[in-house]
């Protein structure tokens, strides 16, 4: 789904969320429909990957693992003061921290060369993966 | 040197912030602040002068374990009350006016339910089963399932259970564990209280053989306490037992 916006502002598509497995957070593997004839087969293959590793890193973020259940001792004996602790850096946190690296690092490398920046999906409110389309190719 | 100006400060929902935009809570929070003092009250003659009193004659784990389930309900309330309990941020830009335009579309197809025709319906497949969620005209957003528009909040709110005005903010994804160990905790401690108070008042009643008037003289503060989680209990076991029965 692309936008129509003044010329001066560059084009942005949406990757959706994918709700078939239920609430969790993942997003659509398949590239918006209006996207793919504005940029290469390569990049839209690049994005594709992208975007399985984003699902992967939610994934992990979201699981009920030893580290959840640790933190939710912590909370329970600390009388949930813990969160603010500064020192401290929750599993959630922690996995949007590397989120962002991952995204700089691909929009810095991969991306740039096929002219597309991707938005970190925490400042859409996890809805969409923004695309924003520097130059067609 | 620039003007950093915070996220909070700019949101257009109706939330009071407080802390530098590092507490959440709803606009009116009367009821809420109501709420804590009560607590606060009732806890306060309670270990003034029933846990003191059986601290001494019967046991020190009176006091004890009051005072733990007192601290944990104190602390899950103030963090039901002072998160965000899951609010989607309002669409703006690009992405704004691209769901606007899908809206314009799919109710041009007809997608949308007769009642509200200014907002239209997008259909998922969820774990096979089929789904539809509606379109927010005030957040601009297509409603993740689950999700929904308090009106008091004035936001979408993710996994949406109620808004709570005795917690004083909505109770959603983020914060829902929280409320249920709140009504959990609180439940205990009130039963706790209750059982404590009215043993209390068997221990005073049965020392020197007073008469009935005489005693109860002596125990204002427990008859006070006895009647105020009597009353208040009911409403939160229910409530309680209620939201057990959702989660089992």
């Amino acid at each position: 789904m692309a936008s129509a916006r003044p010329d001066s502002q560059p084009p942005r598509f949406f990757i959706q969320r994918d709700y078939t497995m239920g609430t969790v957070v993942q997003f659509e593997k398949q590239p918006p429909a209006d996207l793919s004839s504005k940029v290469t087969q390569d990049a839209l293959h690049v994005l594709s990957d992208t975007v399985e590793h984003i699902n992967s890193i939610f994934e992990e973020a979201e699981a009920l693992d030893g580290a959840a259940y640790l933190e939710g001792c912590l909370a329970c004996l600390t009388l949930c003061t813990y969160y603010v602790w500064p020192c401290v850096q929750t599993k959630y946190e922690k996995a949007m921290h590397k989120l962002a690296v991952y995204l700089e690092t691909q929009n810095s490398t991969v991306f740039r060369q096929h002219g597309m920046r991707l938005v970190h999906p925490m400042e859409r409110g996890l809805r969409v993966i923004e695309i924003v389309l520097l130059r067609s190719s | 040197m620039s003007d950093v100006r915070r996220k909070y400060e700019s949101f257009e929902g109706d939330n009071t912030f407080l802390c530098k935009g590092r507490l959440v809570m709803a606009k009116r929070i009367g009821i809420f602040l109501g709420n804590v003092s009560l607590l606060t009250v009732t806890s306060i003659l309670f270990f003034a002068f029933d846990a003191v009193y059986l601290g001494q004659h019967s046991s020190f784990a009176f006091p004890l374990v009051a005072g733990i389930l007192c601290l944990l309900t104190f602390a899950t309330l103030f963090r039901t009350a002072t998160i965000d309990p899951g609010i989607l941020p309002r669409a703006t830009g690009a992405e704004k006016d691209a769901n606007d335009h899908e809206n314009s579309v799919r109710i041009a197809n007809g997608e949308h339910n007769n009642s509200y025709q200014q907002s239209s319906i997008r259909t998922h497949t969820i774990k096979g089963e089929a789904m539809s969620v509606r379109f927010c005209t005030t957040c601009h957003i297509y409603r993740p399932p689950r999700a929904s528009h308090c009106g008091i909040c004035n936001s979408c709110i993710e996994n949406f259970d109620h808004h709570c005005p005795w917690v004083g903010n909505c109770v959603g994804k983020r914060n829902y564990r929280y409320f249920y160990l709140f009504l959990l905790f609180l439940s205990t401690y009130g039963l706790f209280v209750l059982g404590s108070v009215v043993y209390r008042i068997v221990l005073v009643s049965r020392e020197d053989g007073n008469s009935f008037p005489q005693f109860l003289g002596k125990v204002p503060c427990s008859i006070i306490v006895c009647c105020i989680c009597a009353f208040s209990a009911f409403s939160v076991i229910g409530l309680c037992g209620f939201h057990s029965k959702l989660i089992a």
